[in-house]
């Protein structure tokens, strides 16, 4: 004889362990993927390790210099002389710190009544009238022998 | 009236009541039955009670269970020797000079094997050179477990994986890794089959704790923070490839360097050769390059200890560098003759007896300061007791027994007391830095460590002279070989014969350079040596000045930029780069 409380009993049971073992199920699933990433993080972490180990392999100065004279008669490299080492005070101003003049060469040239300007007049002049008797250089063909005329044959 | 008797009188008197009882039967019969009912509720009842106690007991418990802290318990397994981890050691800039690297290692369960040929067909399309007759024979065999191959790739472990055979399987392992293989073999030290360090600083590590640890299986899978070393990869690179090319361009039997900073007494690079691959301790010819000749073997060190007659002899204010002493004549002394090699013949300053190395000018100054003076001063220095360093590989250095007035004079000049050049080295630092001796030691130290430290073993006017002397010596004796252009180097050479048999060899020299730069300020002591040289130009003597000094030279003019010491051209030290 089932009684209305009854199975509304037997409803709320079934409800909690449906609900229990779902959550049973996913947590089950969710350690699943823990496991999973705690072993990829191992494996990348147990990489990096080996990765470090091959790079400090790699950068070995001794390796480093090995490879220098294999490849020096292509690479050129040269160990470094002592006396090529200067510090930062002992260089050369750089050309942008120079001081500048306070004139520059254009302005010399385009003042109007300057030395320069009466120069260029005459430049000017002088190109203005060809001249007739310019002596130009005689065109040769290909020169096989030079006799320089200073040697004793 | 007997007792049984006694018994049918009590129940014939019970018979009786309950006879009357009979005439009440209607009423007393309704009152049993409510009586019995009520009697079985109350049981029921307690049944009741009884249960929830029971489990209100257990839930309290459970609740109880729940609320309550677990307790951290663990326990102890059985360390695997294959998965102990050990630190890395780093270099003084974090490059790696030691680490682990996992690897793994395959095997087989031979019950397990169904087609053993299968089995290496497939194989040995990844492992080319796998032994196909052994390894059947180890698939066939009746154990349960066979190595197949140790030590794989993590590249060949996934390509094994991908093949799926059944029967085999992976075991991770811990490799000890040394990526400069040879360069810092005598420093670093290396490993045994059990992951315990044997040599050098890893059994340093491990004799500050880490075999405790390991036993207990602390060390497995767990990440250890590294060790640094004062160890600068750089110049130790450095340093070994001179000393490697020495052996082969003196064809010297040994060879050694050493680079000391002076205000800390870190040691910066050493390296001995022959030399071996840690890697590899155990390979066949490696047991000659076992030795560590710098700190673990020990030398008549020769003219370089004239450096340490002559400190002795300022420091005791009995002369000073205007000082002059008769060498003209050699010395007599009990069946010896005390003779110069360079000799000059005539009355000679301090700086010259430096400069030409006159053994009868340290004989004489040595004879001024006295026996027990000289044996004191060479204590101060730590030349006579057995040198303290991280290092377990120390030779204890000899000395003669009871010191005579002969000894003393043949120790000023570097004969009769054996010390390891890395003692010299570490001796000639309290030369130049002010007079303090600093115990070396390879792991990183600062100055304000160094300065607690520092025991004051002569005043520092007489490090200011030696200063000049080592100085005046790079300019114009023996150490003009080393000088680096811009980094001011000074020295002294030493040439000694070595004792062959009980008797100087005078055709099998000891030479030895120590060297500090720059000398107005020196900031790093280098030592270099060469066991018997074969660099005499026919007269059976090779000296220092041909062999141990162009190490050094090259040493500090390959180091020094890297050392970050500037280079100063110029008497006054300002840039004259005018020649160039």
């Amino acid at each position: 004889m089932l009684r209305s409380f009854d199975l509304v009993l037997i409803g709320v049971m079934t409800a909690a362990a449906v609900v229990t073992y779902s959550i049973k199920h996913r947590a089950d699933l969710k350690l699943t993927e823990v496991r999973r990433l705690e072993a990829e993080i191992k494996l990348e972490k147990d990489t990096i390790d080996l990765l470090k180990a091959d790079w400090a392999l790699l950068t070995q100065p001794n390796r480093l210099q090995r490879l220098i004279n294999v490849y020096n008669s292509e690479l050129g490299l040269a160990s470094t002389e002592t006396t090529q080492l200067a510090m930062p005070k002992e260089l050369p101003m750089q050309k942008a710190r120079l001081p500048q003049p306070e004139t520059t060469i254009e302005d010399i040239i385009a003042g109007k009544n300057s030395e320069v300007a009466a120069a260029l007049k005459g430049v000017a002049a002088a190109k203005a009238k060809p001249s007739v008797k310019v002596p130009v250089p005689v065109r040769r063909g290909p020169v096989e022998v030079i006799s320089t005329g200073s040697v004793k044959r | 009236m007997s007792f049984l008797s006694r018994i049918m009188v009590l129940k014939s008197r019970a018979h009786f009541s309950a006879g009357n009882r009979v005439r009440i039967e209607k009423a007393s019969f309704e009152g049993s039955r409510k009586r019995k009912s009520a009697q079985a509720k109350n049981r029921v009842g307690l049944l009741i009670a009884g249960f929830a106690v029971f489990y209100c007991v257990i839930g309290g418990r459970l609740v109880q269970y729940g609320v309550a802290q677990p307790l951290t318990t663990s326990s102890i397994l059985p360390a695997d020797r294959l998965l102990a981890s050990r630190p890395d050691i780093l270099d003084r800039n974090g490059a790696v000079l030691a680490t682990d690297i996992r690897t793994v290692s395959l095997f087989a369960e031979p019950h397990k094997i169904v087609d053993a040929d299968e089995v290496i067909e497939k194989l040995s399309t990844v492992l080319h050179d796998l032994d196909v007759k052994s390894t059947y024979s180890k698939l066939k065999s009746s154990s349960r477990f066979q190595w197949l191959r140790r030590q794989l790739s993590p590249k060949q472990q996934s390509q094994i994986l991908a093949l799926g055979i059944p029967g085999i399987g992976f075991r991770p392992e811990k490799r000890r890794f040394y990526p400069g293989g040879p360069t810092a073999a005598h420093v670093v030290g290396y490993v045994n089959i059990d992951n315990r360090g044997v040599a050098g600083m890893e059994r340093y590590i491990d004799s500050q704790g880490l075999t405790d640890l390991a036993a207990v299986g602390m060390t497995s899978n767990q990440p250890l923070e590294p060790v640094r070393l004062s160890i600068d990869l750089r110049v130790q690179s450095i340093v070994r490839d001179v000393v490697v090319e020495a052996i082969g361009k003196y064809k010297a039997i040994g060879a050694g360097a050493v680079v000391i900073d002076v205000h800390t007494g870190e040691i910066l690079g050493m390296a001995s050769a022959p030399d071996f691959d840690p890697n590899e301790p155990n390979a066949e010819g490696a047991e000659q390059g076992w030795m560590n000749r710098m700190s673990n073997g020990t030398f008549e060190m020769g003219s370089t200890f004239k450096s340490f007659t002559l400190a002795m002899g300022l420091d005791d204010g009995k002369m000073n560098l205007n000082s002059t002493f008769d060498a003209r004549f050699p010395i007599r002394i009990g069946g010896f003759t005390i003779k110069d090699f360079h000799g000059k013949g005539r009355v000679l300053s301090v700086p010259e007896i430096f400069q030409y190395s006159s053994n009868i000018g340290t004989a004489k100054i040595a004879d001024a300061v006295g026996i027990e003076g000289h044996k004191d001063f060479l204590t101060r220095l730590g030349l006579l007791t057995r040198m303290k360093t991280e290092l377990p590989e120390v030779a204890q250095p000899s000395q003669p027994r009871v010191w005579k007035k002969i000894n003393s004079i043949t120790i000023s000049f570097g004969h009769g007391v054996s010390t390891t050049p890395l003692q010299t080295a570490v001796a000639g630092v309290s030369l130049v830095n002010g007079g303090k001796y600093l115990a070396p030691t390879f792991l990183p130290r600062t100055r304000e460590e160094a300065d607690k430290i520092a025991v004051q073993v002569m005043k520092p006017s007489t490090s200011k002279d030696m200063r000049f002397l080592f100085e005046w010596n790079g300019v114009n004796g023996s150490g003009r070989n080393a000088r680096v252009a811009g980094f001011n180097v000074g020295g002294k050479t030493g040439t000694a014969d070595k004792v062959v048999n009980g008797r100087y060899a005078h055709d099998k020299n000891f030479n030895a350079f120590l060297a500090a730069f720059p000398m107005d300020n020196p900031q790093y002591v280098v030592l270099s040596f060469a066991d018997e040289p074969k660099t005499d130009k026919g007269n059976g003597a090779a000296l220092a000045a041909t062999s141990a000094a162009p190490m050094v030279k090259e040493i500090i003019s390959r180091a020094a930029p890297i050392l970050g010491v500037k280079p100063k051209f110029g008497n006054d030290g300002s840039a004259l780069l005018v020649s160039y």
